[in-house]
């Protein structure tokens, strides 16, 4: 098990006039080569989760455990912690400040005490790995390259340093379609290669519903639910937190009503299509 | 109908140290007063940069652009112009100035001069327009992305915009903030009468408009009614943008020798394959 929160409650500005619970009574676990995602709507405290995984909130009380370390300790080696851990904010070209792609990517190694060559060697696989023609973006400012360069380059960033977990928070967010698709499957190929752990947070439950494996469903600072897309989708009404349920479902529940039952396994539009073959199958003109 | 504003063969370009990028080449275009009209492209159809053109915010290098009868080339009407034609943006932090909700929302209209009283009454409007009443004397740099984005659109709407731009505004909200703020837009556009240009690549805000111009490297490939649009299959493929779902599966469908119609949203979908039994 790479993460093991038990209990985490975390309040923002205790004891002021702004004081706000973020988070209460938080519990699970995250296992190795897994692709988590987490959920909820805009305030739930997702944000707050993931930035106790890397260190950058400081427990205020219960227990967490990432990669052998624990937060709970007096004292806890910070660096060795964000190593493995590769995390990406929203909009993660925002935070792109060097002269040079290569500069900017290299930057991580070289803080983490690689040495130049080896750091540069990171940086070009990292560039590489992330979809990047290395000898075309290398000495161009990160300002100058297109929104979705900017976006892998910012990737590349992260994996420069090689983590173990890569933590998202909204990956996908203000790409185009093709950005999107293209981006969800740089992570997912990422994973199965190198078998890294992801852990997606997202808005959009179509990507939920096609990538992740497992879900966890954060409401009103708590966790409500922890389980598969499907189980989600079909057997809990997310509508009420503030979640869309994707269309796929949507399609298969009102087709369900209407007496065309197609299981409630579906959440793709390729298995919506093989059910809805399957089904209709013999009565084909 | 009457066209509030008018787009006449025109071309912007980018010009820096590596060279000329074209971004708008030859579109013209009418927008309706009180239409609701969308755009829909990828990352680098040339949207955003028309957006600007609407404005005044960016001037053709060749062309025109008329909002309300006005050259945007005229100088001296600039302020006229932005004033009539709100933009929002995709990131609101760049759009927040003060450090107080309602004092960010009346920052517009101070600056339109607008008496006391009224803006007191615009901010309160504006502010209950996108469901912010409750944070108004909060800060806006404590809230999420989304919330701030509300606080970005109601800022627009307290100058009382003749038309509302949306530029993909809705792109980092969650699904109820951003069907709270579409709805909340629709609501502008029908009982206000504000003209709504929303600019967008979620295919699905495009279902209702009242025409869509999609469009690709700088120019405008298809435009119509929403249904005209979708119809041409082989077309938004080319544009890299993806059918809604129950338009994809009723494609599909037809594809594989089901006598499907073109179905654009989910309940015409299910209607159409309940007739299959």
């Amino acid at each position: 098990m790479q993460i093991e929160v038990k209990n985490l409650s975390y309040t923002y500005s205790k004891k002021t006039p702004y004081e706000k619970q973020a988070l209460r009574d938080i519990s699970f676990t995250v296992n190795e080569g897994e692709f988590l995602g987490i959920v909820g709507a805009t305030g739930s405290g997702k944000s707050t989760l993931i930035q106790h995984f890397n260190g950058l909130i400081k427990l205020q009380s219960g227990q967490l455990n990432v990669l052998d370390i624990d937060l709970a300790a007096k004292k806890v080696d910070y660096k060795a912690l964000r190593r493995g851990i590769g995390m990406l904010f929203q909009y993660p070209e925002y935070q792109l400040f060097a002269d040079t792609v290569l500069a900017d990517v290299m930057f991580g190694p070289l803080n983490f005490g690689m040495s130049k060559e080896e750091a540069h060697s990171s940086a070009k696989e990292a560039l590489i790995l992330a979809g990047l023609d290395f000898d075309a973006v290398k000495d161009r400012s990160p300002l100058e390259i297109s929104g979705g360069q900017k976006r892998r380059a910012a990737i590349a960033g992260v994996l420069s340093y090689n983590p173990k977990i890569l933590i998202l928070d909204e990956p996908t967010a203000g790409l185009d379609p093709s950005g999107k698709r293209e981006m969800l499957n740089l992570i997912s190929s990422l994973r199965k290669t190198s078998g890294k752990t992801v852990i997606m947070v997202s808005h959009n439950m179509d990507e939920i519903a096609r990538y992740c494996e497992r879900v966890i469903v954060l409401g009103e600072s708590e966790l409500l639910y922890d389980t598969t897309p499907a189980e989600l989708f079909y057997n809990y009404d997310i509508a009420t937190l503030g979640l869309d349920v994707p269309h796929v479902v949507k399609i298969v529940k009102k087709l369900r009503d209407k007496g065309i039952d197609l299981g409630t396994d579906i959440v793709t539009e390729e298995k919506l299509l093989e059910r809805l073959t399957a089904f209709f199958g013999k009565e084909r003109i | 109908m009457e066209k509030i504003i008018e787009v006449k063969n025109a071309f912007y370009s980018y010009k820096s140290e590596d060279g000329t990028l074209d971004a708008v080449n030859g579109i013209s275009l009418d927008i309706e007063r009180g239409s609701f009209t969308v755009f829909l492209g990828h990352n680098g159809s040339g949207k955003s940069t028309l957006a600007k053109l609407l404005n005044g915010f960016l001037v053709p290098d060749s062309g025109d652009v008329f909002v309300d009868g006005v050259n945007t080339k005229v100088e001296e009407r600039v302020f006229e112009i932005r004033s009539k034609v709100g933009l929002v943006f995709q990131n609101p932090d760049n759009q927040m100035v003060a450090s107080i909700i309602e004092d960010d929302i009346a920052f517009g209209p101070e600056n339109l001069g607008i008496p006391r009283e009224e803006i007191v009454e615009r901010v309160d409007w504006a502010l209950n327009a996108v469901g912010m009443n409750a944070y108004r004397t909060h800060t806006p740099f404590k809230l999420s992305g989304g919330q701030k984005q509300r606080i970005a659109i109601a800022g627009i709407l307290a100058m009382k915009p003749t038309v509302l731009i949306l530029d993909e505004s809705t792109s980092m909200l969650d699904p109820q903030g951003r069907k709270e703020v579409l709805e909340t837009v629709r609501a502008l556009n029908k009982e206000q009468g504000i003209t709504v240009i929303l600019i967008t690549h979620y295919m699905d805000e495009a279902l209702d408009a009242d025409n869509v111009v999609v469009l690709h490297e700088g120019k405008i490939l298809i435009q119509g009614t929403p249904r005209e649009i979708f119809a041409k299959k082989e077309l938004i493929s080319k544009t890299k943008l993806e059918l809604p779902v129950a338009a994809y599966i009723s494609y599909r469908l037809l594809g594989e020798g089901y006598d499907v119609p073109l179905s654009l949203i989910d309940d015409e979908l299910v209607e159409s394959i309940c007739r299959l039994r």
